[in-house]
């Protein structure tokens, strides 16, 4: 009877532990790795190591650091909520973005752009951009209930089209008539990363752990919906109550994320969907493991963002498209070939 | 009464009237077979008895109201094959069956050892022991047949539902199937109701047979009293050959129309 396969788990831990500690020691400033060791170690009780200077301390706790371990936290969160929102509406091509949580955020965020005080604007973009994302979602499912028995999981992806739209509509709209700060919209648009240090995984790590507690504890659940809502119904699960409970707390986290984080794509797809083809189709097996190697992804991914033109830096959304689609290709044909 | 208690159930989709106001009951252990010309009402009963759809009248399993009990509490008392089960892909024989024990398990809970000793003895039961790790979309016809009343058999229930449950099958595997069924049903003392739309099979297995049509309740009683040639001819519209048994079972032929 299953178990979550060990294997994997080491696999996973093992990806996530090459890519972070790569990722630790690699920068645009080529500090060596003693360096990077010693400044990592200088954190470590009852270690009192000199001959470190104070801004490669810094480079390596103050900027390196908190970008590596908010990158494991979002590329955790969207994979999580992409697997969350694949298993909830039984579509594989679901991602956390279904609802409309991206458009919301970038109007959010556009919204804070181009009408907040410039001193605001540090606190104002991912404030809105939270604000944006969970509205747009909850603007959705409002929508989807109110025709017909709101039920449907096609229609809710409808409402969820509708409102997308809409609001990408006003976003243009915004953008067209504040074009000098478009720049810094597409900067939010295709991610960001360095700009949040400490004090941004502070702020997202609680809507992040809420978020993936509840999504884990449903496990088991996701597994049952996948038989669709009758069968689930017919062995005693309220399939509506647990569908809005896992929307609810898949979108806690991607607003979390995207605020923080920016609208990051193809990571919340990719890798569920590589976990589900080496892995089969269970959600005990798929959700915890795609929160491990998506946050091993979205690290590599920003490792390349920053490294690969230094010391000018891509966006990492054009990263993770850019990887992950070709990889995720051979795996495709490759386990077609498989099945075949 | 212990065993299936269905008196006067009405149902209706919008304001089109699908079952009026039906009556029949099984006892523990027996086996009746909804048998009815398509759209009669046989689905849409077997909905209402196992809690999925809304319905007026009472329906009570073991002396318990379906309308009263919590969905966990009838899951645990009423399973379900439907007709068209989804076999998700990718998921192991294994995860599919230990399904069948989610009514028994807390809402934060997970599987205990107990469980995962009950859906393998299902397993074992229903002969897909061997197929534990293959993916339960892969599996031929028989095999999934086979998985899918596992999973009903883990979830331990006192009543039996199905729809069709050999519609995809050849006969030596229909004739397999229908005799485990039968066989768990004299072993744990199970209620089978079965919406079958091949006569000879209700002839066969049911001890009692239900016959409804345009969601009325036109006969009722053993084989050979409701599967009569006239009753057939009808009801269906059909004509057929009916043969009986001296063990009192029946099987009916349909005979070849000439123009």
């Amino acid at each position: 009877m299953p178990r979550v396969g060990g294997r994997w788990l080491a696999i996973a831990v093992g990806f996530l532990a090459v890519t972070a500690s790569a990722a630790t020691l690699v920068g645009a400033d080529s500090l060596p790795a003693t360096t990077v060791l010693k400044a990592l170690a200088t954190h470590l009780p009852l270690l009192h190591l000199h001959g470190l200077a104070p801004s490669d301390a810094s480079i390596v706790w103050q900027i390196r650091l908190p970008r590596v371990v908010l990158a494991g936290l979002v590329g955790a969160m969207l994979a999580l909520a992409g697997a969350t929102y694949q298993g909830v509406f039984a579509n594989p091509l679901a991602d956390p973005y279904l609802l409309g949580a991206a458009s919301g955020a970038e109007l959010g965020a556009t919204l804070a752009i181009a009408y907040a005080p410039a001193a605001w604007a540090v606190n104002a973009v991912p404030t809105c951009a939270f604000v944006g994302a969970g509205g747009a979602v909850a603007a959705a499912v409002l929508l989807g209930r109110s025709v017909g028995s709101g039920r449907s999981t096609t229609i809710l992806i409808l409402a969820g089209l509708a409102v997308a739209a809409f609001l990408t509509a006003i976003e243009t709209y915004v953008q067209q008539q504040h074009q000098a700060v478009i720049r810094l919209i597409y900067s939010y648009v295709l991610g960001r990363l360095g700009t949040a240090g400490w004090a941004g995984v502070r702020l997202v790590l609680p809507y992040l752990a809420v978020s993936a507690v509840i999504i884990l504890a449903h496990r088991r659940h996701l597994d049952v919906l996948s038989l669709g809502d009758v069968e689930a119904a017919s062995l005693g699960v309220n399939v509506g109550r647990t569908r809005m409970l896992l929307v609810a707390a898949a979108t806690l986290g991607t607003a979390a994320a995207v605020a923080m984080a920016g609208t990051i794509a193809f990571v919340g797809i990719v890798v569920p969907h590589t976990i589900r083809l080496l892995t089969g189709a269970s959600y005990r097996t798929i959700l915890p493991l795609s929160m491990i190697a998506g946050a091993g992804f979205l690290i590599a991914c920003d490792l390349a963002a920053r490294t690969l033109i230094a010391p000018g830096e891509l966006p990492i959304g054009v990263i993770t498209a850019f990887v992950g689609a070709p990889f995720f290709v051979v795996l495709l044909r490759r386990s077609n070939r498989m099945m075949t | 009464m212990t065993g299936v208690e269905v008196r006067d159930l009405r149902m209706s989709y919008g304001a089109a009237n699908v079952v009026n106001g039906i009556s029949f009951g099984a006892a523990r252990g027996s086996w009746l077979a909804l048998v009815g010309p398509n759209g009669s009402g046989k689905t849409t009963a077997l909905g209402a008895i196992c809690g999925l759809l809304p319905y007026r009248g009472s329906i009570h399993v073991d002396g318990w109201s379906v309308q009263r009990l919590r969905a966990r509490e009838l899951a645990r008392t009423v399973a379900l094959v439907p007709q068209h089960p989804t076999l998700p892909a990718g998921m192991t024989v294994a995860t599919y069956v230990l399904l069948g024990r989610t009514p028994h398990i807390a809402y934060f809970s997970h599987e205990s050892s107990l469980d995962r000793d009950i859906a393998q003895r299902a397993c074992h039961r229903l002969g897909v022991a061997h197929l534990l790790d293959r993916d339960v979309s892969s599996l031929s016809g028989g095999e999934q047949q086979l998985a899918v009343l596992a999973r009903a058999l883990a979830q331990q229930a006192s009543l039996l539902l199905l729809d069709e449950p050999t519609s995809a099958l050849d006969i030596g595997h229909q004739q397999h199937v229908l005799g485990l069924i039968d066989g768990l049903r004299k072993a744990d003392g199970v209620t089978v109701i079965a919406a079958l739309h091949d006569l000879t099979h209700a002839g066969q297995y049911a001890d009692t047979v239900a016959l409804l049509s345009g969601g009325e309740l036109v006969a009722h009683g053993t084989p050979a009293h409701v599967l009569t040639t006239a009753n057939i001819a009808a009801q269906y519209g059909a004509s057929v050959t009916v043969t009986s048994s001296t063990d009192a079972r029946v099987s009916v032929t349909m005979k070849r129309l000439v123009d």
